[in-house]
Protein backbone atom coordinates (compact mmCIF):
# COMPACT_ATOMS: atom_id res chain seq x y z
CA UNK A 1 0.00 0.00 0.00
CA UNK A 2 1.87 3.51 -1.05
CA UNK A 3 2.50 5.53 1.93
CA UNK A 4 0.36 8.61 2.75
CA UNK A 5 2.20 11.77 1.87
CA UNK A 6 0.85 13.87 4.39
CA UNK A 7 2.31 17.54 2.67
CA UNK A 8 0.37 20.79 2.92
CA UNK A 9 -2.05 19.64 -0.13
CA UNK A 10 -3.10 17.08 1.86
CA UNK A 11 -3.75 18.88 5.46
CA UNK A 12 -5.64 21.51 3.31
CA UNK A 13 -7.59 18.53 2.19
CA UNK A 14 -8.11 17.53 5.81
CA UNK A 15 -9.42 20.69 7.11
CA UNK A 16 -11.92 21.16 4.44
CA UNK A 17 -13.11 17.65 5.21
CA UNK A 18 -13.35 18.47 8.83
CA UNK A 19 -15.48 21.59 7.56
CA UNK A 20 -17.68 19.16 5.56
CA UNK A 21 -18.23 16.82 8.58
CA UNK A 22 -19.14 19.69 10.66
CA UNK A 23 -21.67 21.19 8.19
CA UNK A 24 -22.82 17.64 7.65
CA UNK A 25 -23.28 15.89 10.97
CA UNK A 26 -24.71 18.88 12.64
CA UNK A 27 -27.56 19.48 9.69
CA UNK A 28 -28.66 15.89 9.62
CA UNK A 29 -28.00 15.35 13.58
CA UNK A 30 -26.12 12.06 12.41
CA UNK A 31 -23.58 12.21 15.61
CA UNK A 32 -24.04 8.85 16.60
CA UNK A 33 -24.11 6.79 13.39
CA UNK A 34 -20.96 8.48 12.75
CA UNK A 35 -19.03 7.73 15.87
CA UNK A 36 -20.44 4.83 15.82
CA UNK A 37 -18.35 4.27 12.23
CA UNK A 38 -15.28 5.63 13.37
CA UNK A 39 -14.78 3.24 16.63
CA UNK A 40 -16.40 -0.28 14.33
CA UNK A 41 -13.77 0.61 11.62
CA UNK A 42 -10.99 1.32 14.46
CA UNK A 43 -12.35 -2.02 17.18
CA UNK A 44 -11.29 -4.71 14.89
CA UNK A 45 -7.83 -4.26 15.83
CA UNK A 46 -5.84 -6.96 17.26
CA UNK A 47 -2.63 -6.21 18.46
CA UNK A 48 -0.89 -9.60 18.27
CA UNK A 49 -1.64 -10.02 14.60
CA UNK A 50 -1.50 -6.22 13.75
CA UNK A 51 -4.56 -6.90 11.69
CA UNK A 52 -7.63 -4.90 11.65
CA UNK A 53 -7.83 -1.52 13.12
CA UNK A 54 -8.51 2.11 11.64
CA UNK A 55 -7.50 1.49 7.71
CA UNK A 56 -11.64 2.14 5.97
CA UNK A 57 -11.32 -1.45 5.22
CA UNK A 58 -15.33 -0.83 6.48
CA UNK A 59 -16.45 0.11 3.46
CA UNK A 60 -16.12 -3.35 1.63
CA UNK A 61 -19.36 -5.06 1.61
CA UNK A 62 -18.29 -7.81 2.81
CA UNK A 63 -17.54 -6.18 6.13
CA UNK A 64 -20.26 -3.75 6.52
CA UNK A 65 -22.42 -6.78 6.10
CA UNK A 66 -21.29 -8.12 9.22
CA UNK A 67 -24.26 -8.42 11.91
CA UNK A 68 -22.15 -5.56 14.11
CA UNK A 69 -22.22 -2.94 11.49
CA UNK A 70 -25.99 -3.23 10.28
CA UNK A 71 -27.10 0.20 9.49
CA UNK A 72 -23.61 1.68 8.88
CA UNK A 73 -24.44 2.15 5.52
CA UNK A 74 -25.73 4.97 5.86
CA UNK A 75 -22.64 6.80 7.78
CA UNK A 76 -20.50 5.42 4.77
CA UNK A 77 -22.86 6.81 2.40
CA UNK A 78 -22.54 10.33 4.41
CA UNK A 79 -18.73 9.74 4.57
CA UNK A 80 -18.92 9.26 0.67
CA UNK A 81 -20.32 13.30 0.20
CA UNK A 82 -17.52 14.37 2.25
CA UNK A 83 -14.87 12.22 0.36
CA UNK A 84 -16.16 13.31 -3.55
CA UNK A 85 -15.33 16.73 -2.22
CA UNK A 86 -12.51 15.54 -0.76
CA UNK A 87 -10.88 13.06 -2.65
CA UNK A 88 -7.46 13.24 -1.29
CA UNK A 89 -8.25 11.90 2.18
CA UNK A 90 -7.74 8.89 3.05
CA UNK A 91 -11.04 6.35 4.13
CA UNK A 92 -9.34 5.68 6.87
CA UNK A 93 -8.59 9.16 8.08
CA UNK A 94 -12.02 10.66 6.81
CA UNK A 95 -13.91 7.96 8.88
CA UNK A 96 -11.47 8.65 11.88
CA UNK A 97 -12.38 12.48 11.52
CA UNK A 98 -16.10 12.12 10.95
CA UNK A 99 -15.88 10.09 14.69
CA UNK A 100 -13.72 13.27 16.36
CA UNK A 101 -16.31 15.94 14.97
CA UNK A 102 -19.16 13.81 15.94
CA UNK A 103 -18.23 14.42 19.32
CA UNK A 104 -17.24 17.97 19.16
CA UNK A 105 -20.56 19.14 17.48
CA UNK A 106 -22.46 17.22 20.31
CA UNK A 107 -20.72 19.36 22.90
CA UNK A 108 -18.01 16.82 23.65
CA UNK A 109 -14.35 17.38 24.23
CA UNK A 110 -11.47 18.30 21.00
CA UNK A 111 -10.01 14.80 20.62
CA UNK A 112 -6.58 15.34 18.94
CA UNK A 113 -6.78 14.10 15.55
CA UNK A 114 -3.56 13.21 13.55
CA UNK A 115 -3.81 12.19 9.99
CA UNK A 116 -1.88 9.59 7.43
CA UNK A 117 -3.80 6.52 8.04
CA UNK A 118 -3.21 4.28 5.15
CA UNK A 119 -6.41 2.75 3.46
CA UNK A 120 -7.04 -1.09 3.49
CA UNK A 121 -9.05 -3.81 0.95
CA UNK A 122 -8.60 -6.23 3.70
CA UNK A 123 -11.13 -7.02 6.60
CA UNK A 124 -10.78 -9.27 9.08
CA UNK A 125 -13.31 -11.78 10.31
CA UNK A 126 -16.35 -10.96 11.62
CA UNK A 127 -16.51 -11.74 15.07
CA UNK A 128 -13.91 -9.04 16.20
CA UNK A 129 -16.55 -6.20 17.75
CA UNK A 130 -17.85 -6.82 21.30
CA UNK A 131 -21.48 -8.80 21.68
CA UNK A 132 -23.49 -6.90 23.50
CA UNK A 133 -25.13 -9.63 25.01
CA UNK A 134 -22.16 -10.31 27.21
CA UNK A 135 -20.31 -9.81 30.18
CA UNK A 136 -17.17 -8.74 32.00
CA UNK A 137 -14.58 -11.50 30.50
CA UNK A 138 -15.43 -10.68 26.97
CA UNK A 139 -15.35 -7.16 27.30
CA UNK A 140 -11.87 -7.34 28.80
CA UNK A 141 -10.72 -9.98 26.30
CA UNK A 142 -12.15 -7.68 23.23
CA UNK A 143 -10.69 -4.64 24.13
CA UNK A 144 -7.38 -5.68 25.55
CA UNK A 145 -6.94 -7.86 22.18
CA UNK A 146 -6.86 -4.35 20.97
CA UNK A 147 -4.48 -3.34 23.35
CA UNK A 148 -6.77 -0.78 25.65
CA UNK A 149 -6.92 -1.00 29.08
CA UNK A 150 -9.80 -0.83 31.85
CA UNK A 151 -10.16 2.82 31.69
CA UNK A 152 -10.38 2.75 28.20
CA UNK A 153 -13.14 0.50 28.55
CA UNK A 154 -15.19 2.29 30.47
CA UNK A 155 -14.08 6.15 29.29
CA UNK A 156 -15.18 4.76 25.57
CA UNK A 157 -18.72 2.87 26.44
CA UNK A 158 -19.65 6.42 27.47
CA UNK A 159 -19.50 7.00 23.88
CA UNK A 160 -23.51 5.98 24.76
CA UNK A 161 -24.56 9.43 25.49
CA UNK A 162 -24.61 9.40 22.25
CA UNK A 163 -27.65 7.73 20.13
CA UNK A 164 -30.23 4.58 19.98
CA UNK A 165 -30.19 0.75 19.44
CA UNK A 166 -32.60 0.19 17.11
CA UNK A 167 -34.49 -2.42 16.71
CA UNK A 168 -34.37 -3.80 13.25
CA UNK A 169 -30.07 -3.16 13.96
CA UNK A 170 -28.58 -4.91 16.50
CA UNK A 171 -32.30 -5.90 18.06
CA UNK A 172 -32.00 -3.50 21.37
CA UNK A 173 -33.90 -0.20 21.06
CA UNK A 174 -33.69 3.50 22.67
CA UNK A 175 -31.51 5.63 24.03
CA UNK A 176 -29.25 5.20 26.68
CA UNK A 177 -29.61 8.96 27.91
CA UNK A 178 -32.44 11.55 27.82
CA UNK A 179 -30.42 13.98 25.93
CA UNK A 180 -29.09 11.00 22.98
CA UNK A 181 -27.57 13.97 20.98
CA UNK A 182 -25.96 15.82 23.90
CA UNK A 183 -22.08 14.65 24.78
CA UNK A 184 -21.93 14.39 28.94
CA UNK A 185 -21.75 12.21 31.35
CA UNK A 186 -25.39 11.22 31.42
CA UNK A 187 -24.27 7.82 30.82
CA UNK A 188 -22.07 6.85 33.94
CA UNK A 189 -25.21 8.77 36.02
CA UNK A 190 -27.95 6.62 34.52
CA UNK A 191 -25.83 3.54 35.01
CA UNK A 192 -25.52 4.33 38.31
CA UNK A 193 -29.35 5.56 39.28
CA UNK A 194 -30.06 1.93 37.64
CA UNK A 195 -33.37 1.31 35.56
CA UNK A 196 -35.52 3.96 34.48
CA UNK A 197 -38.44 4.05 32.04
CA UNK A 198 -37.29 4.66 28.60
CA UNK A 199 -34.02 4.45 28.77
CA UNK A 200 -31.48 1.26 27.90
CA UNK A 201 -29.08 -0.45 29.24
CA UNK A 202 -27.10 -3.66 27.60
CA UNK A 203 -25.48 -6.24 29.16
CA UNK A 204 -22.86 -4.79 28.22
CA UNK A 205 -23.18 -1.49 30.07
CA UNK A 206 -24.60 -3.59 33.41
CA UNK A 207 -21.13 -5.06 33.71
CA UNK A 208 -19.85 -2.05 34.06
CA UNK A 209 -21.28 -2.10 37.89
CA UNK A 210 -20.02 -6.09 38.28
CA UNK A 211 -16.54 -5.25 37.83
CA UNK A 212 -15.08 -3.15 40.70
CA UNK A 213 -11.96 -1.93 38.33
CA UNK A 214 -14.37 -0.92 35.94
CA UNK A 215 -16.99 0.32 38.59
CA UNK A 216 -14.18 3.01 40.44
CA UNK A 217 -14.31 4.78 36.74
CA UNK A 218 -17.73 4.93 36.28
CA UNK A 219 -18.24 6.66 40.18
CA UNK A 220 -15.70 8.85 38.95
CA UNK A 221 -16.90 9.79 35.17
CA UNK A 222 -20.59 10.44 37.09
CA UNK A 223 -19.46 13.00 39.74
CA UNK A 224 -16.57 14.55 37.76
CA UNK A 225 -17.21 15.38 33.63
CA UNK A 226 -14.15 17.54 33.06
CA UNK A 227 -12.23 13.58 34.54
CA UNK A 228 -14.68 11.63 31.77
CA UNK A 229 -13.71 14.13 28.89
CA UNK A 230 -10.46 13.80 29.25
CA UNK A 231 -10.18 10.17 30.05
CA UNK A 232 -12.50 10.07 27.39
CA UNK A 233 -10.47 11.70 24.85
CA UNK A 234 -6.95 9.97 25.32
CA UNK A 235 -8.92 6.86 24.67
CA UNK A 236 -10.77 7.84 21.62
CA UNK A 237 -7.91 9.17 20.00
CA UNK A 238 -5.93 5.56 21.12
CA UNK A 239 -8.79 3.79 19.36
CA UNK A 240 -8.79 6.32 16.45
CA UNK A 241 -4.34 5.43 16.11
CA UNK A 242 -4.84 1.56 17.01
CA UNK A 243 -1.88 0.35 14.51
CA UNK A 244 -1.31 3.52 13.17
CA UNK A 245 2.01 5.69 13.75
CA UNK A 246 1.50 9.29 13.34
CA UNK A 247 4.37 10.67 11.04
CA UNK A 248 6.35 12.75 13.26
CA UNK A 249 3.90 14.41 15.71
CA UNK A 250 4.36 18.55 15.16
CA UNK A 251 4.41 20.43 18.21
CA UNK A 252 1.96 23.19 17.76
CA UNK A 253 3.59 25.86 19.95
CA UNK A 254 1.17 29.07 20.81
CA UNK A 255 2.30 32.91 20.23
CA UNK A 256 2.91 33.45 23.98
CA UNK A 257 4.72 30.29 24.57
CA UNK A 258 6.96 31.28 22.02
CA UNK A 259 7.70 35.13 23.00
CA UNK A 260 8.17 33.53 26.80
CA UNK A 261 10.57 31.60 25.25
CA UNK A 262 12.69 34.10 23.22
CA UNK A 263 11.98 35.90 26.17
CA UNK A 264 14.09 33.79 28.30
CA UNK A 265 16.65 33.07 25.90
CA UNK A 266 17.08 36.74 25.46
CA UNK A 267 17.49 37.18 29.06
CA UNK A 268 19.92 34.14 29.92
CA UNK A 269 22.49 35.20 26.18
CA UNK A 270 22.37 38.98 28.04
CA UNK A 271 23.07 37.75 31.72
CA UNK A 272 26.00 35.83 30.40
CA UNK A 273 27.41 38.49 28.53
CA UNK A 274 27.03 40.95 31.23
CA UNK A 275 28.65 38.10 33.37
CA UNK A 276 31.29 38.01 31.34
CA UNK A 277 31.99 41.94 30.83
CA UNK A 278 32.04 42.30 34.47
CA UNK A 279 34.22 39.21 35.29
CA UNK A 280 36.81 41.00 32.43
CA UNK A 281 36.11 44.48 33.83
CA UNK A 282 36.99 43.75 37.66
CA UNK A 283 40.10 41.81 35.94
CA UNK A 284 41.50 44.87 34.72
CA UNK A 285 40.90 46.70 37.93
CA UNK A 286 42.74 44.75 39.58
CA UNK B 1 -16.19 37.03 34.79
CA UNK B 2 -16.06 33.78 33.42
CA UNK B 3 -12.55 31.91 33.29
CA UNK B 4 -11.21 29.95 30.32
CA UNK B 5 -12.50 26.93 31.27
CA UNK B 6 -16.41 28.18 31.79
CA UNK B 7 -16.18 29.84 28.16
CA UNK B 8 -15.22 26.18 27.40
CA UNK B 9 -17.53 24.45 28.60
CA UNK B 10 -20.16 27.31 27.31
CA UNK B 11 -18.82 27.03 23.93
CA UNK B 12 -19.20 22.88 24.35
CA UNK B 13 -22.70 23.53 25.31
CA UNK B 14 -23.83 26.04 22.31
CA UNK B 15 -22.17 23.50 19.76
CA UNK B 16 -24.10 20.94 20.85
CA UNK B 17 -27.87 23.07 20.89
CA UNK B 18 -27.02 25.01 17.80
CA UNK B 19 -25.99 21.40 15.97
CA UNK B 20 -29.01 19.38 17.74
CA UNK B 21 -31.66 22.31 17.20
CA UNK B 22 -30.29 23.25 13.24
CA UNK B 23 -30.70 27.10 14.99
CA UNK B 24 -26.88 28.47 13.40
CA UNK B 25 -29.21 30.68 11.33
CA UNK B 26 -30.98 32.59 14.39
CA UNK B 27 -28.08 32.45 16.43
CA UNK B 28 -25.70 34.10 13.61
CA UNK B 29 -28.48 36.99 13.80
CA UNK B 30 -29.02 37.14 17.10
CA UNK B 31 -24.71 38.20 17.44
CA UNK B 32 -24.79 39.94 14.98
CA UNK B 33 -28.17 42.52 15.64
CA UNK B 34 -26.34 43.01 18.96
CA UNK B 35 -22.99 44.41 17.74
CA UNK B 36 -24.74 45.90 14.75
CA UNK B 37 -26.13 48.83 17.00
CA UNK B 38 -22.17 50.11 17.24
CA UNK B 39 -21.87 53.99 16.86
CA UNK B 40 -18.14 54.86 17.07
CA UNK B 41 -18.15 58.12 17.46
CA UNK B 42 -20.74 57.91 20.47
CA UNK B 43 -19.14 54.82 21.34
CA UNK B 44 -22.89 53.43 21.95
CA UNK B 45 -24.58 50.13 21.26
CA UNK B 46 -22.89 47.52 20.20
CA UNK B 47 -21.98 43.58 21.54
CA UNK B 48 -23.04 44.16 25.17
CA UNK B 49 -26.03 41.66 25.02
CA UNK B 50 -28.60 45.00 25.37
CA UNK B 51 -30.39 43.31 22.43
CA UNK B 52 -32.02 41.44 25.27
CA UNK B 53 -33.98 44.42 26.71
CA UNK B 54 -38.17 43.79 25.91
CA UNK B 55 -37.58 47.25 24.70
CA UNK B 56 -34.85 46.58 21.88
CA UNK B 57 -36.43 42.72 21.51
CA UNK B 58 -39.42 44.67 20.35
CA UNK B 59 -37.74 46.76 17.77
CA UNK B 60 -39.10 45.47 13.83
CA UNK B 61 -35.54 44.34 12.76
CA UNK B 62 -35.77 42.24 16.26
CA UNK B 63 -38.67 40.30 14.95
CA UNK B 64 -38.70 36.84 15.90
CA UNK B 65 -35.24 37.23 17.80
CA UNK B 66 -36.51 36.12 21.15
CA UNK B 67 -36.29 32.24 20.07
CA UNK B 68 -32.71 32.91 20.15
CA UNK B 69 -33.14 34.85 23.39
CA UNK B 70 -34.95 32.09 25.10
CA UNK B 71 -32.22 29.23 23.45
CA UNK B 72 -29.30 31.30 24.54
CA UNK B 73 -30.76 31.51 28.57
CA UNK B 74 -30.70 27.45 28.55
CA UNK B 75 -26.62 27.64 28.43
CA UNK B 76 -26.76 30.87 30.41
CA UNK B 77 -28.41 28.97 33.12
CA UNK B 78 -25.46 26.13 33.14
CA UNK B 79 -22.63 29.02 32.98
CA UNK B 80 -23.97 32.35 34.86
CA UNK B 81 -20.17 34.19 34.82
CA UNK B 82 -20.61 34.02 31.26
CA UNK B 83 -21.97 37.87 30.33
CA UNK B 84 -24.88 37.76 27.80
CA UNK B 85 -22.59 40.19 25.63
CA UNK B 86 -20.02 37.54 25.24
CA UNK B 87 -22.24 34.46 25.65
CA UNK B 88 -24.28 36.03 22.19
CA UNK B 89 -21.14 36.45 20.41
CA UNK B 90 -19.86 32.82 21.29
CA UNK B 91 -23.36 31.60 19.93
CA UNK B 92 -22.42 33.45 16.38
CA UNK B 93 -19.03 32.09 16.37
CA UNK B 94 -20.11 28.31 16.99
CA UNK B 95 -23.14 28.70 14.27
CA UNK B 96 -20.27 29.61 11.84
CA UNK B 97 -18.22 26.71 13.19
CA UNK B 98 -20.79 24.15 13.42
CA UNK B 99 -22.20 24.71 9.80
CA UNK B 100 -18.42 24.07 8.10
CA UNK B 101 -17.75 27.98 8.19
CA UNK B 102 -14.03 29.01 8.86
CA UNK B 103 -13.00 29.44 12.75
CA UNK B 104 -13.46 32.52 14.45
CA UNK B 105 -10.92 33.83 17.15
CA UNK B 106 -12.85 34.70 20.43
CA UNK B 107 -11.99 36.36 23.41
CA UNK B 108 -13.80 36.56 26.56
CA UNK B 109 -14.56 39.67 28.51
CA UNK B 110 -17.62 41.71 27.07
CA UNK B 111 -19.49 43.26 29.92
CA UNK B 112 -23.67 43.61 30.19
CA UNK B 113 -25.37 46.78 29.51
CA UNK B 114 -29.09 46.77 29.80
CA UNK B 115 -29.06 50.41 27.98
CA UNK B 116 -30.57 50.31 24.55
CA UNK B 117 -30.00 52.23 21.30
CA UNK B 118 -32.72 54.13 19.93
CA UNK B 119 -34.47 52.03 16.92
CA UNK B 120 -33.05 52.47 13.53
CA UNK B 121 -29.12 51.42 13.69
CA UNK B 122 -29.78 48.44 12.15
CA UNK B 123 -29.54 48.33 8.37
CA UNK B 124 -32.84 48.61 6.60
CA UNK B 125 -32.85 45.32 4.02
CA UNK B 126 -35.22 47.51 0.93
CA UNK B 127 -32.30 50.69 0.62
CA UNK B 128 -29.24 50.76 -1.31
CA UNK B 129 -25.30 51.41 -1.38
CA UNK B 130 -25.68 54.36 0.56
CA UNK B 131 -27.78 53.34 3.06
CA UNK B 132 -25.51 50.24 3.84
CA UNK B 133 -22.37 52.52 3.54
CA UNK B 134 -23.88 54.68 6.25
CA UNK B 135 -25.00 52.24 8.50
CA UNK B 136 -21.36 50.00 8.56
CA UNK B 137 -19.15 52.99 8.84
CA UNK B 138 -20.98 54.52 11.73
CA UNK B 139 -20.01 51.04 13.02
CA UNK B 140 -16.13 51.52 11.80
CA UNK B 141 -16.67 49.05 9.16
CA UNK B 142 -15.53 49.53 5.51
CA UNK B 143 -16.96 47.82 2.15
CA UNK B 144 -14.94 44.35 2.06
CA UNK B 145 -16.47 44.05 5.60
CA UNK B 146 -19.90 44.99 4.02
CA UNK B 147 -19.55 42.33 1.72
CA UNK B 148 -17.66 39.53 3.36
CA UNK B 149 -20.55 39.64 6.01
CA UNK B 150 -22.91 39.87 3.85
CA UNK B 151 -21.68 36.02 2.96
CA UNK B 152 -23.38 35.42 6.43
CA UNK B 153 -26.71 35.03 4.56
CA UNK B 154 -25.11 31.38 2.97
CA UNK B 155 -27.21 30.74 6.36
CA UNK B 156 -30.86 30.57 6.77
CA UNK B 157 -33.82 32.09 5.54
CA UNK B 158 -36.25 35.52 5.62
CA UNK B 159 -39.40 34.43 7.18
CA UNK B 160 -42.68 36.52 6.06
CA UNK B 161 -44.16 36.66 9.52
CA UNK B 162 -40.47 38.35 10.57
CA UNK B 163 -39.08 40.41 8.33
CA UNK B 164 -41.65 40.59 5.74
CA UNK B 165 -39.23 38.48 3.29
CA UNK B 166 -39.17 35.14 2.10
CA UNK B 167 -36.84 32.15 1.97
CA UNK B 168 -33.36 31.39 2.10
CA UNK B 169 -30.39 32.92 -0.13
CA UNK B 170 -28.78 29.55 -0.62
CA UNK B 171 -29.70 26.16 -1.79
CA UNK B 172 -28.20 24.90 1.41
CA UNK B 173 -29.19 27.05 4.27
CA UNK B 174 -27.85 25.12 6.57
CA UNK B 175 -24.05 25.08 5.06
CA UNK B 176 -21.60 28.18 5.07
CA UNK B 177 -19.75 28.61 2.23
CA UNK B 178 -19.58 31.18 -0.73
CA UNK B 179 -22.35 30.15 -2.44
CA UNK B 180 -23.94 32.96 -1.74
CA UNK B 181 -21.73 35.50 -4.24
CA UNK B 182 -22.51 33.12 -6.80
CA UNK B 183 -26.34 32.39 -6.20
CA UNK B 184 -25.48 37.24 -6.41
CA UNK B 185 -23.46 36.41 -9.55
CA UNK B 186 -25.67 33.78 -11.36
CA UNK B 187 -28.71 36.52 -10.73
CA UNK B 188 -32.86 34.91 -10.03
CA UNK B 189 -33.30 31.75 -9.40
CA UNK B 190 -36.53 30.38 -8.66
CA UNK B 191 -36.81 30.19 -4.93
CA UNK B 192 -34.01 31.81 -3.99
CA UNK B 193 -34.31 35.12 -1.92
CA UNK B 194 -32.36 38.09 -2.96
CA UNK B 195 -33.08 41.46 -0.81
CA UNK B 196 -32.48 44.55 -2.36
CA UNK B 197 -29.34 45.09 0.10
CA UNK B 198 -27.88 41.76 -1.48
CA UNK B 199 -28.38 43.07 -5.37
CA UNK B 200 -26.69 46.46 -4.41
CA UNK B 201 -23.37 44.18 -4.05
CA UNK B 202 -23.47 43.39 -7.62
CA UNK B 203 -24.66 46.58 -8.76
CA UNK B 204 -22.08 48.67 -6.73
CA UNK B 205 -18.87 48.43 -8.74
CA UNK B 206 -16.93 48.42 -5.49
CA UNK B 207 -18.81 46.15 -3.36
CA UNK B 208 -18.46 44.08 -6.81
CA UNK B 209 -14.89 43.16 -7.01
CA UNK B 210 -15.41 41.71 -3.74
CA UNK B 211 -18.22 39.62 -4.86
CA UNK B 212 -16.64 38.55 -7.40
CA UNK B 213 -13.53 37.55 -5.55
CA UNK B 214 -15.78 35.77 -2.72
CA UNK B 215 -17.34 33.90 -5.83
CA UNK B 216 -14.43 32.69 -7.23
CA UNK B 217 -12.37 31.93 -3.94
CA UNK B 218 -14.04 30.26 -0.84
CA UNK B 219 -10.67 30.76 1.13
CA UNK B 220 -10.33 34.03 0.67
CA UNK B 221 -14.27 34.69 1.81
CA UNK B 222 -13.13 32.46 4.93
CA UNK B 223 -10.57 34.05 5.67
CA UNK B 224 -12.18 37.82 5.19
CA UNK B 225 -15.28 36.40 6.46
CA UNK B 226 -13.59 35.54 10.00
CA UNK B 227 -11.53 38.88 10.33
CA UNK B 228 -14.96 40.89 9.79
CA UNK B 229 -17.16 38.96 12.49
CA UNK B 230 -14.06 39.18 14.51
CA UNK B 231 -14.36 43.09 13.83
CA UNK B 232 -18.07 43.27 14.21
CA UNK B 233 -18.08 40.98 17.84
CA UNK B 234 -15.82 43.19 19.15
CA UNK B 235 -17.05 46.88 18.70
CA UNK B 236 -16.37 49.30 21.49
CA UNK B 237 -14.44 46.23 22.92
CA UNK B 238 -10.71 45.73 23.63
CA UNK B 239 -10.41 41.97 24.41
CA UNK B 240 -8.08 41.55 28.10
CA UNK B 241 -6.01 39.44 26.54
CA UNK B 242 -4.91 41.29 23.82
CA UNK B 243 -3.88 44.08 26.25
CA UNK B 244 -2.07 41.18 27.96
CA UNK B 245 -0.18 39.60 24.92
CA UNK B 246 0.60 44.15 24.16
CA UNK B 247 1.80 44.42 27.30
CA UNK B 248 4.18 41.16 27.69
CA UNK B 249 5.68 42.17 23.94
CA UNK B 250 6.11 45.84 25.43
CA UNK B 251 8.17 44.29 28.40
CA UNK B 252 9.85 42.01 26.35
CA UNK B 253 10.98 45.11 24.19
CA UNK B 254 12.07 47.22 27.13
CA UNK B 255 14.02 44.70 28.83
CA UNK B 256 15.83 43.82 25.53
CA UNK B 257 16.67 47.69 25.15
CA UNK B 258 17.85 48.08 28.58
CA UNK B 259 20.26 45.21 27.86
CA UNK B 260 21.44 46.73 25.06
CA UNK B 261 22.20 49.86 26.01
CA UNK B 262 23.83 48.10 29.75
CA UNK B 263 26.35 46.41 27.31
CA UNK B 264 27.28 49.35 25.23
CA UNK B 265 27.62 50.90 28.46
CA UNK B 266 29.91 48.34 30.13
CA UNK B 267 32.14 48.38 26.53
CA UNK B 268 32.59 52.12 26.37
CA UNK B 269 34.15 51.79 30.28
CA UNK B 270 36.13 48.79 29.19
CA UNK B 271 37.34 50.93 26.40
CA UNK B 272 38.10 53.78 28.29
CA UNK B 273 40.06 51.22 31.18
CA UNK B 274 41.85 50.32 28.15
CA UNK B 275 43.39 53.42 26.95
CA UNK B 276 44.67 54.85 30.61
Amino acid sequence: MAKVIVDSEYLKDVERARRELRSLISGKNCAPIMLRLAWHDAGTYDVNTKTGGPNGSIRNEEEYAHGANSGLKIALEFCEQVKSKCPKITYADLYQLAGVVAVEVTGGPTVSFVPGRKDSKISPKEGRLPDANKGVPHLKEVFYRMGLSDKDIVALSGGHTLGRAHPERSGFDGPWTKEPLKFDNSYFQELLKGETEGLLKLKTDLALLDDPDFRRYVELYAKDEDAFFKDYAESHKKLSELGFTPPGAKTIVKDGTILAQSAFGIAVAAAVVIAGYLYEARKKMK
Amino acid sequence: MADGKEMERARRDLRALISSKNCAPIMLRLAWHDAGTYDAKTKTGGPNGSIRNQAELNHAANTGLKIAIDLCEEVKAKHPRVSYADLYQLAGVVAVEVTGGPTIDFDGGRKDSMASPEEGRLPDAKQGASHLRNVFNRMGLSDQDIVALSGGHTLGRAHAERSGFQGPWTRDPLKFDNSYFLELLRGDSTGLLKLPTDKVLVEDPQFRKFVTLYAEDEEAFFRDYAASHKRLSELGFSPPSSLRLAMKKTMIAAVVAVTVVFLSYLYEINKTELSK
